[in-house]
């Protein structure tokens, strides 16, 4: 088992390399192309993030949450299942969660907490359980259902928070805030670290000792690299293939609630978009190891930060760095994801075989 | 429904609501039936139709919008191709790759070119249409077959050219060899991946008309104009059980219901929310309803 | 005048660094068959992918009835004649037998349309003059294997092809089958044709071929009329040094005949239908295995071996009639009493992506994993054991890509063989082996019977069902057509000629095999 890892680590770490060059060159040429002061703009976007504890601390605290939803996204990989319905899961789990924690009182403390961190994994748990349940029961791919699901969940989560979750004090489309109590604790104020991001750092060292030593994560693992095989050796894969997709759903929703737990304390329209596609940009720079999603988390965190600094400070729109996550998904997944790409060519090879019948 | 010509009414809107949707999904049919999933149909309608607006724009001319909301998509689609194709990438990652650059592009370029992320709108020439006002009062189909634009009846002829193409042609069947057994196809000397190369421009070409067709139609372009066509373009694919005429049928159907989805609106007084998500659900249900259907006879 | 001549031939795979042809030659004659005759991986088929432009060498020429052929070209080698059968054909199912034909230089009308018509006319024309009943129209997906095979001959004939290149044609044929392929080589060469023949079948090469090359990882080390020939004689120069062909004088070391035991496994009147309608894939099979003997399945492919792997392995369950593993019900999910060395070895006999350690514990997990987490060192001590147990050459962290096909099958027979299972299914256990990999699998499951176990051989080659089986049964089309002792009292081998039958469906005694399976039954 550690064999598998060491094997795929140093073709990941070129990966990761290649990703970081190609962004960094990525953001050269398209800062050159856009900003009217080019030098200006070069500073801010690369060394903005450090310019105080707060743009610091931020993107920390950003981190942690592209962390979590990287993992979501990486459980699936796991099992080779896509979970791209990560957009909706991470908000619906952000808003269960927040609807769940103003209906609590301000001093059931921990446990309010722990109540509103379930509803939100539960609210996405549920999401992605009904794509495990649509693949495993009528085959339909789970790719496409994830992402409609997710999709027009989006809009559902605008029409609660600016409908029936709605502030009624506020003119802003967003819920009221949870109470004092029940959010993490800041840990650089008034940046948006607070220990939310030690649940991430735990979550990633569950998943590494779950999926790397456990019976479940070892069978999980061999249902996604050959469920033929699984099944062959008594494993029942496409009931992990299920799990894994609900499993990807409830660490998004757990994203989403420790959103606002620790960074927004109420939900707003559309706060999370784009943290779902992220997610799986950051899964895909980590590759397979639950411990490479830091390093990958930060990275991606730190682009961004990069793009903010350069958003206020400067003359260019955030929308930079979809570019270059753009560009950034086109080169890593050049080399790395070849098995992913195995299996749904071999999918496809059952679907013409298919036709004979 | 209050009268017949309410229903002649929704079916020429469907009709004219289609033709985006078949021309990306006639594309999208091709690189499938090549043996590539083309995820990127979304970006590439999305980058269609920004280029397609500021070239009508500047020049005052349909044709140059459309032949350079065409060649955006195209080129778009190249790079697509390339990467999975020559760098073998996953299909998938690149697709999502593409529609992030699309979006992420079209927005720079927006700000960069006109000062704002918002809404375009340009001085664009009328779209030609079929001048047969006493043909489009007939009830029932009047609207839907006399009384649509040059860019509907383009929609038909695609879908045509792309039947006589797939199942008449020597390419055709050579593109489907390409997805249904690449080997047989290198055996014969033949590279599966310049049929697939091919395939995949031809759907760029289809979803830059595609886009084009949304963007000159409303003498506008509007940040996510695409808004989920490109899904639902890939979901005809299949709905169309991979066939140049069944995609036109499930085109249509989508654009039929979504057409009553609007009429409904009307006096139904759902949340905009709800008619915003609706094109996702409904290809979800539709997704579903196949696969059921499919259980159900026993096959896949 | 020579036809082919290859020379100096070099090809490295550098992904996984294997020389699969170095410095090898080819002389071939115009007008002869020739066999092109070799151990697994000796390097036959990538000299014939050479040839036909599907590989590029590293170095080396080609000549082709005296002009250079320009390499790695498919193109530059169809127009030179040559044309390949491959082992895996390329027959495209939802395609009609014509458009299958026709890929690649179809007929057209109005320059941009395909000419269905003048296809298929064309098709039926090269078929009815080779002797085909190919109907041109139909799909491609309706044809016997036999008939794909044709197929592919008469793709290679519509393109103009002199050279034909075959790889294991009768590798998926029965024995009255191979011999009317023969029959279509041998007219093919009356009509100026010259034909290359890939096959390891020593007994093949000295019926059909008028020449031989023998290769050796990767060289060519011998090229000799097949007049100046003997099995044995071939078997040596094709193993080279390490010469000790199985079936020698005296055939092989008696197996200890123990009194069967007990019934392990038995199917009643069991169905399996496939998914949509159709012809049932198993028609009411009945057969029982008892603890200590082989029982050998043989048929044609095509005829219901898949399906009875799939039900013997559980995998599957019977549509109708029961199977059962020590008289309960097999219900999905394999037990430990029940071993498996499947005839996919590579898909679902094992992991590719995954490691040789991983692939080894992923059967026995529940010992394995106690609580539910990997005991690591448990895990290691079991790999070495099976490692060595198996002579497997890899070590445990190595992925199971980079093994050998040999030691693909034995880390499998490892994982299957490690506990004590009362009955093994063993399916084309042999498949695309060399000869040395083969006997050691061949010995396995012969101790494997002597521990007691019960096993069901289920394979395509009659020769290693002959060689192991206690009782053979026969297959086509789903069900059991015989059930014969082989080699009991009398020690007398059954006759392959009367087992083609069976296979091909020209004979039936089912009366036999299913009282047989009721008597077993009932005991």
């Amino acid at each position: 088992m550690e064999g598998l890892r060491k094997g795929g680590f140093g073709s990941h770490l070129a990966s990761l390399a290649a990703a970081l060059l190609a962004s960094v060159g990525a953001a050269f040429l398209l800062l050159y192309a856009f900003s009217s002061s080019f030098g200006e703009a070069l500073g801010l976007f690369f060394l903005g993030p450090f310019q105080n504890a707060y743009y610091f601390g931020n993107m920390l605290g950003a981190a942690s949450g592209l962390a979590l939803a990287g993992l979501a996204a990486q459980f699936a990989f796991s099992a080779r299942t896509f979970n791209l319905g990560g957009e909706g899961q991470l908000y619906l789990g952000a808003i269960a969660a927040t609807a769940a924690c103003l209906a609590l009182p301000e001093e059931s403390g921990l446990l309010g907490k722990a109540i509103g961190l379930a509803a939100g994994s539960a609210a996405g748990a549920l999401l992605g359980a009904l794509s495990g349940f649509l693949r495993r029961r009528l085959g339909v791919d789970e790719l496409l259902s994830s992402f409609l699901l997710s999709s027009a969940l989006v809009y559902a989560g605008d029409f609660l928070v600016s409908g029936p979750l709605q502030d009624p004090a506020s003119n802003f489309q967003t819920s009221p805030a949870v109470p004092e109590g029940l959010r993490f604790a800041r840990l650089l104020p008034p940046s948006s670290l607070s220990t939310a991001a030690l649940l991430a750092l735990a979550a990633l060292a569950a998943a590494w000792f779950i999926l790397g030593r456990t019976r479940f994560g070892f069978e999980l693992r061999l249902s996604g690299k050959n469920a033929e095989f699984a099944r062959y050796c008594g494993i029942d894969a496409g009931r992990y293939a299920a799990a894994s997709l609900a499993i990807s759903g409830a660490l998004n929703g757990l994203a989403g609630a420790a959103l606002i737990l620790g960074t927004y304390n109420k939900a707003m329209k559309g706060f999370s978009a784009g943290l779902g596609w992220t997610g799986i940009a950051v899964a895909l720079v980590a590759g397979g190891s639950p411990l490479a999603l830091l390093p990958a988390a930060l990275f991606f965190a730190y682009l961004d930060a990069g793009a903010k600094a350069v958003m206020i400070g400067a003359d260019v729109t955030s929308e930079i760095v979809g570019v270059i996550q753009a560009i950034v998904f086109f080169l890593v997944t050049a080399r790395a994801l070849d098995s992913l790409v195995a299996r749904r060519a071999a999918a496809r090879a059952g679907r013409a075989a298919g036709g004979r019948g | 429904m209050k009268s017949l010509q309410d229903l002649s009414g929704i079916l020429g809107a469907a009709g004219a609501a289609m033709a985006p949707l078949l021309y990306a999904s006639l594309g999208g049919l091709l690189a499938e039936l090549s043996g590539l999933l083309n995820i990127a149909l979304e970006g590439l309608i999305l980058i269609g139709a920004f280029a397609a607006a500021a070239a009508a724009g500047a020049s005052r001319s349909l044709l140059v919008g459309l032949a350079a909301g065409a060649a955006a998509s195209t080129l778009l689609a190249a790079l697509f191709g390339l990467a999975t194709l020559k760098g073998k990438a996953n299909e998938f990652i690149a697709g999502l790759a593409a529609n992030l650059l699309a979006s992420g592009l079209a927005v720079l370029l927006s700000s960069r070119l006109y000062g704002t992320k918002g809404l375009l709108s340009f001085d664009i020439p009328s779209i030609p249409r079929l001048e047969l006002a006493s043909l489009a009062k007939l009830p029932i189909l009047g609207e839907l077959l006399f009384g649509q634009d040059a860019l509907s009846y383009g929609s038909w002829l695609a879908a045509f050219l792309a039947w006589l193409l797939v199942a008449k042609s020597p390419l055709g069947l050579r593109l489907r060899a390409a997805g249904s057994n690449p080997k047989a196809l290198a055996a014969l000397g033949l590279s599966p991946e310049r049929y697939r190369l091919a395939a995949i421009l031809l759907s760029g070409l289809g979803c830059g008309l595609a886009g084009a067709c949304l963007s000159l139609r409303l003498s506008a372009y509007v940040p996510g104009i695409s808004s989920g066509r490109g899904w639902i373009a890939l979901v005809a694919i299949y709905l169309g059980g991979r066939r140049p005429l069944g995609v036109l049928a499930a085109c249509f159907l989508f654009a039929a219901a979504d057409g009553f989805a609007n009429y409904a609106q009307g006096f139904l007084e759902a949340p905009a929310d709800f008619i915003l998500a609706l094109p996702y659900l409904l290809t979800l249900i539709a997704l579903v309803a196949g696969a059921g259907a499919r259980r159900l006879r026993g096959r896949d | 005048m020579p036809g082919v001549t290859m020379e100096g031939i070099r090809k490295l795979f550098p992904s996984s660094g294997a020389l699969a042809n170095d410095s090898a030659s080819l002389r071939v004659e115009d007008r002869e068959i020739h066999a092109l005759v070799g151990e697994n991986g000796a390097g036959k088929s990538t000299l014939m992918r050479v040839l036909c432009g599907l590989e590029r060498p590293d170095s080396g020429r080609v000549e082709v009835g005296g002009r250079a052929l320009r390499l790695g070209r498919p193109g530059a080698a169809a127009a030179l004649g040559i044309g390949m059968v491959q082992q895996h054909f390329t027959t495209i199912p939802g395609f009609s037998v014509a458009e299958n034909a026709v890929l690649g230089s179809e007929p057209r009308r109005a320059a941009f349309f395909l000419d269905r018509r003048r296809a298929e006319a064309e098709v039926s024309r090269l078929a009815e003059a080779h002797g085909f009943s190919l109907p041109a129209a139909a799909p491609a997906s309706s044809l016997s294997v036999g008939e794909r095979q044709q197929l592919e001959i008469v793709k290679l004939l519509y393109r103009r092809a002199d050279i034909l290149v075959l790889d294991e044609p009768t590798a998926v044929l029965a024995e009255q089958e191979i011999a009317s392929l023969f029959a279509t080589l041998r007219a093919l060469r009356e009509a100026g044709k010259t034909v290359i023949l890939i096959t390891h079948k020593v007994r093949e090469v000295l019926e059909i071929a008028d020449s031989v090359t023998v290769m050796r990882r990767g060289r060519s080390v011998a090229r000799l009329a097949s007049a100046e020939l003997d099995e044995a004689g071939l078997a040596c120069l094709m193993m080279g040094s390490s010469c000790e062909p199985e079936r020698g004088e005296g055939g092989p070391e008696p197996r200890r005949r123990r009194e069967p035991g007990p019934e392990v496994f038995a199917l009643r009147e069991a169905s399996l239908l496939p998914r949509g309608g159709g012809r049932p894939l198993l028609d009411r099979v009945s057969l029982s295995v008892r603890s200590g003997e082989i029982l050998g399945v043989c048929g044609v492919v095509g005829n219901g071996l898949g399906a009875l792997e799939d039900l013997a392995s559980g995998l599957a369950r019977p549509s109708s009639g029961e199977a059962l593993l020590e008289g309960r019900p097999l219900a999905g999910g394999r037990g430990p009493r029940l071993g498996y060395v499947p005839a996919d070895r590579m898909r679902r006999g094992a992991c590719l992506d995954a490691t040789l350690l991983e692939n080894l514990v992923a059967l026995d997990r529940g010992s394995l994993f106690p609580r539910g987490i990997l005991d690591r060192a448990g895990a290691a001590a079991f790999a070495r054991a099976a490692i060595e147990r198996f002579s497997i050459a890899a070590r445990p962290e190595q992925p199971m890509s980079s093994l050998s096909g040999g030691n693909v099958q034995k880390a499998v027979l490892a994982r299957e063989l490690a506990g004590d299972s009362a009955f093994i299914l063993f399916s084309n256990p042999s498949w695309g082996l060399d000869l040395a990999a083969t006997s050691f699998v061949h010995e396995r499951i012969r101790s494997a019977a002597e521990r007691g176990a019960g096993i069901l051989l289920v394979s395509a080659n009659l020769d290693e069902v002959l060689l192991l089986a206690d009782r053979v049964c026969a297959m086509y089309r789903g069900r059991i057509v015989c059930e014969l002792e082989n080699g009991g009292a009398s020690g007398e081998v059954l006759d392959r000629a009367l087992l083609g039958e069976y296979m091909l469906g020209l004979r039936e005694d089912r009366g036999t095999a299913a009282g047989e399976g009721r008597a077993h039954g009932g005991a």
